[in-house]
């Protein structure tokens, strides 16, 4: 079922690490950390938005692969993606539980910051850029942003994010159709709030 | 398809935001200090999670100690009990359904020791269940000891329960069964217990124990006092003769 993961073959010894690391090896355990904390980490600030947050919902992941090993069922998933279904599950509640994701006009605001910044490098501008998309994927429902995040950005394939957020692989493609839709129109909204601060600016301070 | 832009490939300023994007989640990691907060944490609830499980198996081995000396227990109790005391309440045959009701009343001696005997005699005791010995173990001694077990059959005979304790073994006084006499819904009826007891065999003098001690509450004509005769009224009767008008006597002239 898992293409991605069964073609990494790494599964047995991450199902061996964890035995071991239940029994009380630490070893064990920060090699399991230092193999999946990349992924976790980002996975979790791109749901979140936040690097403190997904620092928290990292280690609270790595807690709970600890003391709830018993739930696992290699026969069911993949270590992977029992390991991304955990990191959802938290994303979502930490989400749920705060406020939730910046609305259309506090993502124009942002826009118009990001624009009134003067003497943009190159540099600088990627970063900018890459902010609008983050906000702008955060303002999608989690289950756009989710399927977004792992199909597009973590590269899994349709069935292992079907496996991750529990639905057919149908769903998964209709929700992914749904939400690069929606990311375009969020996108295209904020590039034009851009242009119209730029030619505001540009009428306000003439050269 | 996976690992694609999720934008519109022609739309350049959407790409390069996209490619930016990629760009910065890929080169975002987790702080190196994180790994030891995460190590230390898990320490912590590893050891959480062992304290959880000895905790659990501690309670659950007290648990079983505690039903094994519950069980001991109650066998110790039911052996002591004095001669095998239990024993299967011989069924009702056919002779001794015949035996008139008047001599089967505990009143009677031939009664208690009928059931003096039934108590002695030796026999295979019958085991007693776990909730048996549990009901009896709960029960207050006084409380056990002044309880009245009739049977619900006769209304008159101890109750054989098996595992029925006897109060001797515990050094308390034996509570001797009050014998009550079936009185089949009359609530006026005059319990024997008040009386003499009847010789065996004998039958009821009065009216009132004829009607008691019967098996069915049926009307018997002897029992029941014949009634004065109701006068009868005649209309002669009904309307009485006038008295014979005297004529007044003549005023003196």
């Amino acid at each position: 079922m898992s293409t991605l993961f069964a073609r990494r073959g790494a599964e047995p010894a991450d199902v061996a690490l964890l035995g071991e690391a239940t029994r009380g090896d630490l070893d064990a355990f920060a090699t399991l950390y230092r193999r999946h904390q990349q992924r976790v980490f980002r996975f979790a600030r791109a749901m979140t938005g936040s690097s403190d947050a997904a620092e928290d919902i990292t280690q609270e992941v790595f807690v709970v692969l600890l003391t709830d090993a018993g739930r696992f069922d290699p026969a069911r998933a993949a270590f992977t993606t029992y390991v991304y279904g955990i990191v959802r599950n938290l994303s979502r509640h930490r989400v749920r539980r705060e406020r939730p994701g910046p609305s259309l006009d506090e993502l124009l605001r942002d826009g118009r910051d990001v624009n009134s910044d003067e003497d943009p490098s190159k540099l600088v501008e990627g970063a900018q850029l890459a902010g609008a998309v983050r906000r702008a994927l955060l303002s999608l429902p989690s289950r756009y942003r989710e399927l977004i995040v792992l199909c597009d950005l973590h590269d899994l394939s349709y069935e292992d994010a079907a496996a991750v957020v529990g639905a057919s692989v149908g769903a998964v493609r209709s929700r992914l159709h749904k939400g690069r839709q929606l990311l375009r129109l969020r996108l295209a909204r904020v590039r034009e709030a851009h242009q119209v601060s730029g030619e505001f600016r540009q009428v306000r301070c003439p050269a | 398809m996976p690992g694609m832009t999720p934008l519109r490939p022609d739309d350049v300023h959407s790409a390069r935001a996209w490619a930016a994007f990629v760009a910065d989640d890929a080169a975002s990691a987790a702080p190196s200090s994180l790994e030891a907060r995460v190590l230390r944490a898990a320490q912590a609830a590893l050891m959480e999670k062992q304290r959880a499980d000895a905790e659990r198996a501690r309670r659950r081995w007290f648990a079983g100690i505690s039903a094994i000396a519950a069980s001991l227990l109650a066998a110790a109790a039911w052996s002591l009990a004095p001669g095998g005391a239990i024993a299967l309440r011989t069924p009702t045959t056919p002779e001794s359904s015949r035996i008139p009701e008047s001599s089967r009343t505990p009143a009677s001696p031939a009664a208690s020791s009928a059931q003096a005997a039934d108590d002695a005699r030796p026999g295979r005791p019958v085991p007693m269940t776990n909730i048996e010995a549990g009901r009896v173990l709960r029960t207050p001694l006084p409380r056990l000891a002044s309880r009245p077990l009739f049977d619900p059959g006769d209304g008159a005979g101890l109750v054989q329960a098996p595992g029925g304790l006897r109060m001797r073994s515990f050094g308390a006084a034996v509570a001797e069964p009050m014998s009550v006499a079936k009185t089949h819904g009359a609530p006026n009826a005059p319990s024997s217990t008040s009386e003499a007891p009847a010789p065996p065999g004998a039958l009821a003098g009065s009216a009132t124990e004829a009607w008691s001690l019967r098996a069915k509450p049926v009307f018997d004509p002897d029992a029941v006092e014949t009634a004065p005769a109701l006068p009868v009224y005649r209309l002669d009767h009904a309307t009485p003769v006038p008295a014979k008008r005297e004529d007044p006597p003549a005023p003196p002239k």
